[in-house]
């Protein structure tokens, strides 16, 4: 036979039958069960239909075409987009550069404090609203 | 990404696995059903071909749309996740096929004179099963990726769309 002839084809079939046996037991009774429930679920697609295959392949394409360009993934769908309208305005505090205030490169010390203070929890808005208060 | 962009990522899956399940073995099974070797010609049961090309088509349609809607999703997206796992089951579905049909036993008849005929058959019934159970190991790992999609949903959404703890990323 043509593949027996050719060595390199050989040594190839050797390997993929070496790692094949190794797994052998560990994954074949995994196959077997896969084979069960796959026969069962073989029984309900209809044989010699090829007609129901291209219509359901048509849906799914065109399912998938709509969805994709109402829902793309790169804006923050309607639904969405409220919530983080609402976040936003509710959380986030006036922004002042240090540059405007100083005009001088800030310190390292200065920076560590402006990413903790970047992060605002329930103290900033505790402040927020003793300071409402006052 | 775009619509347009995720729509030609979706196009360009489809046609990959469109080769891959469909072409490539029918192109197989064809020129296995005339084989000619050392002079001898072997021949595959006719009804067998018939038998094998239909799952091959059935199957191979199902999975190309399903590897479409999947590969044009976004990434992260439940949608992503369903439609992966859903490409997955599908395939182990496609590769038992292949023994349901009848190309897990293929038949080979040769006749080439009065003195030498008879015929010899490849069984593969085994090779699947470990191939199934390898194919199990990727059904639970989509499946463990649709959990975390779903888990992290409003993670993986603040990041998509830059926001963190109601800040935009700059």
């Amino acid at each position: 036979m043509i593949f027996q002839t050719v060595d390199f084809l050989q040594v190839l079939a050797e390997i993929i039958g070496a790692i094949l046996n190794f797994l052998k037991p560990i994954v074949s009774p995994i196959g077997a069960w896969m084979i069960n429930w796959i026969e069962v679920v073989l029984r309900i697609f209809p044989k010699n239909d090829l007609a129901l295959y291209i219509i359901l392949f048509v849906m799914i394409i065109i399912i998938g075409a709509i969805t994709n360009i109402l829902w793309p993934g790169d804006k923050p769908p309607k639904f969405f987009e409220k919530k983080y309208k609402l976040i936003k305005l509710e959380k986030e505090p006036e922004r002042v550069e240090y540059k405007t205030l100083f005009k001088e490169e800030p310190t390292v010390e200065f920076k560590k404090f402006g990413e903790e203070f970047e992060e605002p929890g329930d103290d900033y808005k505790e402040s927020a609203e003793e300071y409402e208060d006052f | 990404m775009g619509a347009g962009k995720n729509l030609i990522k979706g196009i360009i899956f489809m046609g990959a696995y469109i080769i891959i399940t469909m072409v490539i073995p029918y192109f197989t099974f064809t020129w296995i059903k005339d084989l000619s070797d050392l002079g001898i010609p072997i021949v595959l049961e006719q009804q067998e071909y018939e038998s094998i090309i239909f799952w091959i088509s059935a199957f191979g349609l199902l999975i190309s749309s399903l590897a479409f809607f999947s590969y044009s999703s976004p990434k992260q997206s439940i949608r992503k996740g369903v439609f992966a796992l859903l490409q997955i089951l599908v395939n182990s579905l496609y590769i038992w096929s292949y023994k349901f049909s009848g190309a897990a036993d293929i038949l080979f008849q040769f006749d080439a004179s009065q003195h030498m005929t008879g015929y010899f058959f490849l069984n593969f019934q085994n090779m699947i099963m470990v191939y199934l159970g390898i194919y199990f190991l990727t059904i639970v790992l989509k499946g463990y990726d649709l959990v975390d999609f779903i888990i992290n949903r409003e993670k993986i959404r603040e990041k998509r769309y830059g926001i963190s703890g109601g800040y935009e990323k700059k």
